[in-house]
């Protein structure tokens, strides 16, 4: 294989991310004034491929408000059996790859998977410096249907993190005062469900490099070393394993007032133009470009590193030197504009295809102030970078977006992409 | 854009052509910004396998760049002055380097960044400050990370540092 052709699979293999920012508080005061703002919904679908998602408070056990965290809940069952348990406030992310759980919240025995004989464990790091460390196991996962029996991921692979007992996380998944998300109050959630456009949490890298740095076996005495895992073996999409219905998820939101709502319930529907209820509409399908991205224009600049995640809680971009909205004094993280601005991005793929997506930010801090408030559709901070924009979950209010897993066929095309 | 080219994994497949001659060996890690760079060439004669070293010959006279290629297929270049001080440290690859090696005493401020962050409520973006003493981004994808930091005060004059960040 030609070194570039290799880079360019391994681009779209890659595609997965998520930028994972440890729980802590909500942001801002938390002042309770007001009355309560509403609840919001969509229309409910029914179908075996239709999984409500919320976003609301967060699991038990998580002390701090987060506002706009996507959560889903997920069945597992010991492999070929019917000994399940239910899993609550899991995130939904489409910006990783792959079912993470925390072990704590896994009560059945599920089994783990080896590597040479050994017990293997994966790494993921996020952006801000946590990771998720823990052994490989094996489960039958069930996500939609009214009662969580509608698809099936057999005998799927997924991560159980912090479990007690494992070797502790090597230093190259660890290091440099690296944080653990080994609890809901350092995650946010249960576990993250990571529904992005790879169909493995790795990908070639991890097949060809033993030191790549996100697969280990346990040599003995809490020691580690590398391995290669091949795709087949590493966390899987669970979508993908799906017997129908498995190129990749729709995520549809309810529109969310500009002052925010209580929570908000959608649906995330598994399947592109697989279904009546997940038909394609008139849509713009953006597909990365090698290094994951496509192009925003915003504000007179063009950005080369615009993408869509769910698991991102705010609209972020620019960096902290546009007047009409500065960083809040109190906490720089997010813009507190005067007044309510609207505003104007335009994507456009590698493919040509091009959208124009128009959203408001208002003043965090204001937005904040309700703290029974936790879906908000006009929070935005900076990202830092003059080069980025990133749509995270207020874009996803008031929107149908589809994302595709890389490779699979669906009527807009072949993955990865994202459609809205 | 110049962080990904060459992508980190294939430096990893490719490192005769990647590297080429220059090819150095080192132990010495125990630099970063502020200080002298990760590895100097007298210290090959302490081969070690784990880092592999390429010390460039200068771009320009304001600066010379060692380039650090992790096992994990992550790749770090440092900037250093004329005065062998790290300026700037920029990285890409699939998992993110050790941070606090590469920052030195610089690692606080990051780590603050960290912290602001999540005790704001923030989730997903990237790590970013803008200081007087330190200007860094930490950004990327899942398994696609890469990123900058420099210290605006040892940027040798007439450079400009844009141009050799990602």
């Amino acid at each position: 294989m030609k070194p570039q052709v290799t880079f360019r699979w391994f681009g779209r293999a890659m595609v997965a991310s998520f930028v994972w920012l440890l729980a802590s508080c909500g942001g801002g005061g938390g002042k309770s004034d007001g009355s309560p703002p509403p609840a919001v919904s969509t229309p409910p679908v029914t179908g075996a491929n239709v999984q409500t998602l919320r976003v609301g408070p967060g699991p038990a056990g998580l002390s701090v408000r987060v506002v706009n965290l996507l959560y889903t809940s997920v069945r597992l069952c010991m492999p070929g059996t019917d000994t399940c348990q239910t899993i609550d406030h899991v995130l939904v992310d489409t910006g990783s790859t792959g079912l993470r759980l925390l072990s704590t919240a896994v009560t059945l025995p599920l089994p783990v998977a080896t590597a040479e004989g050994k017990s293997l464990y994966n790494c993921v790091q996020f952006i801000d410096q946590s990771y998720m460390w823990g052994p490989v196991a094996s489960a039958d996962v069930y996500l939609g249907g009214p009662a969580l029996d509608g698809e099936k991921a057999a005998n799927l692979r997924i991560q159980l993190a912090g479990s007690a007992g494992a070797p502790a996380a090597p230093s190259v998944c660890a290091s440099g005062g690296f944080t653990p998300n080994d609890s809901p109050s350092a995650l946010g959630a249960n576990g993250i469900l990571g529904v992005g456009t790879a169909p493995q949490d790795c990908g070639i890298g991890c097949e060809l490099n033993p030191a790549n740095g996100v697969y280990h076996v346990a040599t003995g005495g809490g020691a580690l070393t590398g391995v290669a895992v091949s795709q087949a073996e590493q966390l899987q999409h669970p979508v993908s394993r799906f017997a129908v219905n498995h190129n990749g998820v729709l995520i549809h939101m309810p529109a969310v007032a500009a002052t925010g709502a209580a929570s908000a319930t959608g649906a995330m529907i598994f399947g592109i133009g697989t279904q009546p209820n997940n038909a394609p509409g008139t849509v713009r399908v953006m597909a990365p470009n090698v290094n994951g991205y496509f192009t925003t224009t915003f504000n007179g600049r063009t950005l080369s590193r615009g993408f869509v995640d769910s698991g991102s809680n705010g609209w972020f971009f620019g960096t902290d030197t546009e007047p009409t909205y500065p960083p809040c004094s109190n906490a720089p993280q997010w813009y507190c504009p005067s007044s309510a601005l609207n505003l104007q991005a335009v994507n456009s793929s590698v493919n040509g295809q091009t959208s124009t997506v128009d959203f408001a930010i208002a003043n965090a801090n204001t937005l904040f102030s309700n703290a029974a408030t936790y879906a908000l559709s006009n929070l935005a901070g900076p990202v830092g970078d003059d080069t980025a924009f990133d749509f995270g979950l207020p874009f996803f209010y008031g929107r149908q977006v589809y994302t595709a897993i890389s490779g699979a066929s669906t009527p807009l095309g072949t993955g990865p992409y994202v459609a809205y | 854009m110049l962080t990904m080219k060459p992508p980190s994994f294939t430096m990893w497949r490719t490192p005769a052509f990647a590297l080429a001659a220059s090819l150095l060996l080192c132990t010495n890690v125990q630099a970063a910004l502020g200080r002298a760079p990760q590895a100097r060439p007298a210290d090959a004669a302490d081969a070690a396998p784990a880092a592999r070293q390429l010390r460039a010959a200068p771009v320009n006279e304001a600066y010379t760049v060692s380039t650090l290629v992790e096992p994990t297929g992550t790749v770090v270049r440092e900037f250093v002055n004329a005065q062998q001080q790290v300026f700037a440290v920029v990285w890409a690859g699939p998992v993110l380097p050790d941070l606090a090696v590469f920052f030195g005493d610089h690692f606080t401020a990051y780590q603050q960044a960290v912290q602001q962050k999540r005790a704001a409520g923030q989730r997903g973006g990237v790590v970013h400050a803008r200081k007087p003493e330190l200007v860094m981004l930490s950004r990327g994808r899942m398994g696609n990370f890469e990123g900058y930091a420099y210290i605006p005060t040892l940027v040798p004059h007439g450079v400009d540092i844009k141009t050799l960040l990602p």
